[in-house]
């Protein structure tokens, strides 16, 4: 692991009511793969309680965005309490989970993944300088670009909860 | 004396290499993926499954392990360790290691929705699968020095992107992760299904 730099911390959303949580999970996967984000599963956990099911799933996908940088985003889903209910959707009867879920995302940019500058304190200094000073434009605009996906990832998770998203955080690739 | 001692380690590292110290990038292993669950299931079928879904994508699979164990009251904890390898082509193989583990098992007689009554197992399970590719399996580029750097050579700086972009994605995608999502499935889980099995190929 190279140097990990934290850019988005704890971007939150609490939600309890219906929803289809096997469609939530593939609305993220495919809003990853589809911006080009390699997956990575961490958490994979379902236990049936007696009040419900209890739902861990946590994905880390990451993306190079150079030899020397990659972007991971950490997006974490915990469901609570998640039962089965009858809605009418379309005229139609059909079955939906109800429940209540917390999904945490984070974003990091990784730097120098292959721990080449940093085997001495020379070269560590070096690549600081570097991207705190020289590449500092780069540097940043990476970082501009990190939130600028999670912002759309949170705005799609909105979207399929059927939030209220008036207030969304608006932001411009860098 | 400190001067010497100093010498004599640089000395040491430039020319006492071991083999380990040129040898680089000789397999690419997939991020473990897990899965714990926690209800009813079927033993029977989720095995089946998977020594199925290996038999289509013609690996062979190997039992390394099977341990029964009861050390309590409320069920056994029976841990199978699967091996699954394709040679895929001549230089490189593909490598599945499965670890499923169960605790509190206990068999429980379920009704189906047509009425019949099937017994299944109840408890928690823990599933971890690890894939890996290999270079070089039969170690034909190990037999001397000169062949190993030039194996090293040609993995870091000629092959690298096929590496990384063919061989280790398809084992990732189109094998472990569909893998984790068919247990998924046959487990009924929330988040069964997955958004990568569009992914092109012939396979």
């Amino acid at each position: 692991m190279g140097n990990v730099k934290i850019i988005v911390d704890h971007d939150k959303m609490d939600y309890s009511g219906p929803l289809d949580v096997t469609e939530l999970f593939k609305t993220v996967e495919n809003f990853i793969f589809y911006m080009g984000y390699d997956k990575r599963q961490d958490k994979d956990f379902e236990q049936n309680t007696q009040n419900g099911k209890f739902v861990e799933w946590q994905i880390s996908p990451w993306k190079w965005i150079s030899d020397y940088a990659r972007y991971i985003i950490k997006v974490r889903v915990i469901g609570y309490d998640i039962l089965k209910t009858d809605v009418v959707s379309d005229g139609k009867k059909k079955k939906v989970d109800s429940g209540r879920v917390v999904i945490v995302i984070d974003g990091f940019v990784d730097y120098d993944l292959q721990n080449r500058w940093q085997d001495n304190p020379v070269l560590y200094f070096i690549s600081q300088m570097y991207d705190k000073f020289i590449h500092k434009v780069y540097t940043e605009r990476f970082e501009h670009m990190l939130v600028h996906d999670v912002n759309r990832l949170h705005d799609e998770i909105e979207k399929f909860l059927n939030i209220y998203r008036h207030y969304s955080v608006i932001s411009h690739p860098a | 004396m400190f001067i010497e001692s100093f010498k004599y380690n640089i000395l040491k590292e430039k020319l006492m290499k071991k083999v380990d110290d040129f040898l680089h990038f000789t397999d690419a292993p997939t991020p473990p993926v897990y899965i714990q669950y926690k209800g009813i299931f079927d033993m029977q079928d989720l095995y089946e499954s998977v020594a199925d879904f290996f038999r289509q994508k013609k690996f062979k699979l190997y039992e390394v392990q099977q341990r029964h164990r009861r050390p309590g009251p409320f069920g056994a904890e029976i841990l199978y360790q699967f091996r699954a390898t394709r040679k895929v082509e001549e230089h490189y193989e593909w490598s599945v290691d499965i670890t499923l583990e169960t605790f509190d098992l206990h068999d429980v007689e379920v009704v189906l929705k047509d009425g019949t009554k099937k017994k299944m197992s109840k408890g928690r399970l823990w599933i971890q699968l690890f894939g890996n590719v290999k270079m070089d399996y039969e170690g034909i580029w190990n037999k001397s020095a000169f062949l190993a750097h030039l194996k090293s050579f040609y993995h870091k700086y000629i092959i690298k992107k096929t590496i990384e972009g063919l061989w280790w994605d398809e084992l990732q995608y189109k094998i472990v992760l569909r893998l984790h999502a068919l247990i998924k499935e046959r487990l009924k889980m929330a988040s069964e299904g997955h958004e990568f099995r569009h992914m092109a190929g012939v396979h």
